[in-house]
């Protein structure tokens, strides 16, 4: 009988905390998330839930002055545990990274054909001539065209998206088993956004590569995420399978989410559902659910009790209220 | 501006403009369109296809190469001191980046009152400052936010003093651009909701910057599809937006990711 597969990454009761000043602000608070080989999660939230965190300090690419703690595993490798050498194989290698800014991985004096084959060297995976061909390979893979020619180029005579595209062959150089996937498409425009959307499917059927993609953009992460983690106030809110999220949300918070964005076929006689208040102060949490002061649903447990989360069916949710069961 | 200029004359026309950065080729080529006063207009189009330049254009920041802009049928190159000043009265701006747009060394008190300390040194002190608070409220924010400065506050509380400011003037116009793309989604509704509302309680004229259709589709009833330096498509926005005929736009309404509707559900207990 098959067991079941361990998943690529797997993180318990992860924690991110920061010093600042005098305060102590935790911008992960106890997550456990898993992604498993070939599948793509989307992480989903406002600005300063901790997404970016959540993904980046398994691998020490979160602030310097960080505790992190809980456990983080890839592979079955304990990453909390691992020296700095050995993290750096597995950065490039086994994981890629994107970021919203394309510029934050690639260099602005290099040639974008220095440096994938610098990338490709590194990591061993291929020198010289072969590592030049693999570059351009590379480039025609990520939807780049005339590769031959971009391989001359700077950054800086790229698009934007031609820059993104080229920060994503550079993430994808070495095949590896997982991308992270920060914000990938935020400062491009719509077009754009749906070209290297479509692309990130194509390697996704591959079956090969897993992608965790991090977005503020319901409508981004629902084109290629199977599953959705939604945080809120550095926690999982709630999770499931992104089209029962989508499609019937137990969370308010969720539902608040889906229901705020401006839509094409919206009613245009009713106003937006905006959600009320800001994004709480990381250093100054509400106190029982971080969620209350906003949600029309809170009373008085919502405000002394922190909310689990709980499984029910396909998703689990972290609410004393929630929308559905 | 007497009533009888207003009547048919739009509050602005663009005819044959062209646009060019210094060294550069011709970043906004054959623009022709106009805006009648009360009306809202949206303007989207690919990043680089000269949505801001264009707005830049309109309110005399950039040089013309050819064409023109008339205000109230009065071109923008025969401006004398007296009309510069008043085009920067009735035209006021919202910017993309809320904290950008803000000077970071004044309080929002003073940001506030700048303004009308320029254009309306016919107003006393206490009847600034009693626009001010009246201001602060319509645009949704607490008197306490006064004192504080820029990086105090969050993005949208910057943007709705952004907000706030462009408006003290009870400007004809109000210009902006990509308003809310800077925004987390759950600001950006409320953002929304208020230009809807202060547009339609002041009947200013809007012309709005979105590559956003569906905030474009919320805010105008007109709509200018922009591609490469030149209009592709412009009309009524319920038909540009339901039936569009130009490749492009067909292409950017295609590319808009949105998720599949959920059922409706009763919040609050
Ligand atoms: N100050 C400038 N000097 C030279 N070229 C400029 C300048 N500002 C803009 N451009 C160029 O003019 C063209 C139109 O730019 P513009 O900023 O108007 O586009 P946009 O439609 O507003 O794009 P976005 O959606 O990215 O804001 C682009 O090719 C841009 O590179
Ligand atoms: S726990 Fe209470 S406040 Fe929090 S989301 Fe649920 S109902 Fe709202
Ligand atoms: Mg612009």
């Amino acid at each position: 009988m098959p067991s079941i597969p361990a998943p690529l990454l797997e993180l318990r009761r992860f924690f991110v905390r920061f010093r600042a000043g005098g305060d102590s602000i935790e911008a992960v608070a106890g997550v456990t998330l898993t992604v498993a080989r070939g599948e793509c999660i989307g992480i989903v939230g406002e600005s300063g839930a901790g997404k970016s965190q959540l993904l980046l300090a398994p691998f020490r690419l979160a602030a310097s002055r960080a505790e992190v703690g809980g456990e983080a595993m890839l592979a079955g490798q304990d990453l909390l545990a691992l020296e700095e050498r050995a993290l750096d194989r597995i950065r490039g290698a086994h994981v890629g990274f994107v970021f919203q800014d394309p510029m934050s991985t690639l260099t602005p004096h290099r040639t974008i054909g220095a440096q994938l084959v610098e990338v490709l060297e590194h990591h061993g995976r291929a020198r010289g001539a072969s590592a030049r061909a693999s570059a351009q390979a590379l480039l025609a893979r990520a939807g780049i065209d005339a590769p031959a020619r971009r391989i001359g180029q700077y950054p800086h005579e790229l698009s934007g998206g031609q820059r993104q595209r080229v920060a994503i062959a550079l993430a994808l150089a070495c095949e590896p088993e997982l991308l992270i996937a920060d914000e990938p498409t935020t400062a491009l425009d719509v077009t754009v956004q749906a070209g290297i959307l479509a692309m990130l499917d194509g390697e996704k059927h591959t079956g090969r590569l897993a992608i965790a993609l991090v977005s503020h953009d319901f409508g981004v992460v629902s084109r290629l995420a199977q599953r959705v983690y939604v945080m809120y106030a550095g926690r999982i809110v709630e999770q499931g399978p992104t089209d029962v999220l989508t499609r019937s949300p137990a969370h308010p918070y969720t539902a608040a989410l889906l229901a705020c964005i401006p839509r094409m076929d919206d009613p245009l006689e009713m106003p937006l559902e905006a959600i009320p208040g800001q994004p709480p102060d990381p250093r100054a949490l509400p106190t029982g659910c971080a969620f209350h002061p906003r949600c029309p649903r809170a009373d008085e447990r919502c405000r002394t009790e922190v909310p689990v989360l709980a499984p029910g069916g396909a998703r689990a949710v972290a609410c004393h209220h929630p929308l559905r069961s | 501006m007497t009533a009888v200029t207003q009547g048919a004359t739009p509050l602005v026309a663009v005819e044959g403009l062209a646009v060019r950065y210094r060294g550069s080729p011709e970043v906004l080529r054959e623009i022709r369109f106009s805006v009648a006063a009360g009306d809202t207009v949206g303007i989207c189009g690919e990043s680089g296809s000269g949505k801001s330049t264009l707005l830049r254009a309109l309110l005399g920041l950039v040089p013309i190469a050819r064409g023109t802009v008339r205000w109230h049928g009065r071109e923008l190159a025969g401006f004398r001191a007296a009309d510069w000043s008043r085009l920067r009265r009735c035209a006021q701006l919202v910017f993309q980046d809320p904290f950008a747009s803000l000077d970071p060394r004044m309080r929002i008190a003073a940001i506030l009152a700048e303004p009308l300390d320029v254009h309306r040194s016919d107003l006393d002190r206490p009847a600034r400052q009693a626009r001010v608070a009246a201001q602060l409220t319509r645009v949704g924010l607490d008197a306490n936010v006064l004192t504080r400065f820029p990086h105090e506050l969050s993005g949208g509380q910057c943007q709705r003093v952004g907000i706030a400011r462009a408006m003290i003037l009870e400007p004809e116009v109000l210009v902006c651009d990509e308003p809310v793309s800077a925004l987390d989604v759950s600001i950006q509704a409320q953002i929304i909701g208020l230009l809807a509302t202060l547009q339609r309680e002041a009947g200013t004229t809007l012309i709005l910057v979105s590559h956003n259709l569906a905030v474009v589709r919320r805010l105008c009833r007109r709509v200018i599809v922009m591609q490469g330096g030149r209009i592709v498509e412009e009309g009524e926005a319920k038909d540009v937006l339901s039936a569009p005929r130009h490749a492009y736009t067909r292409q950017l309404l295609a590319s808009i990711p949105e998720v599949p509707r959920s059922p409706p559900v009763a919040q609050g207990s």
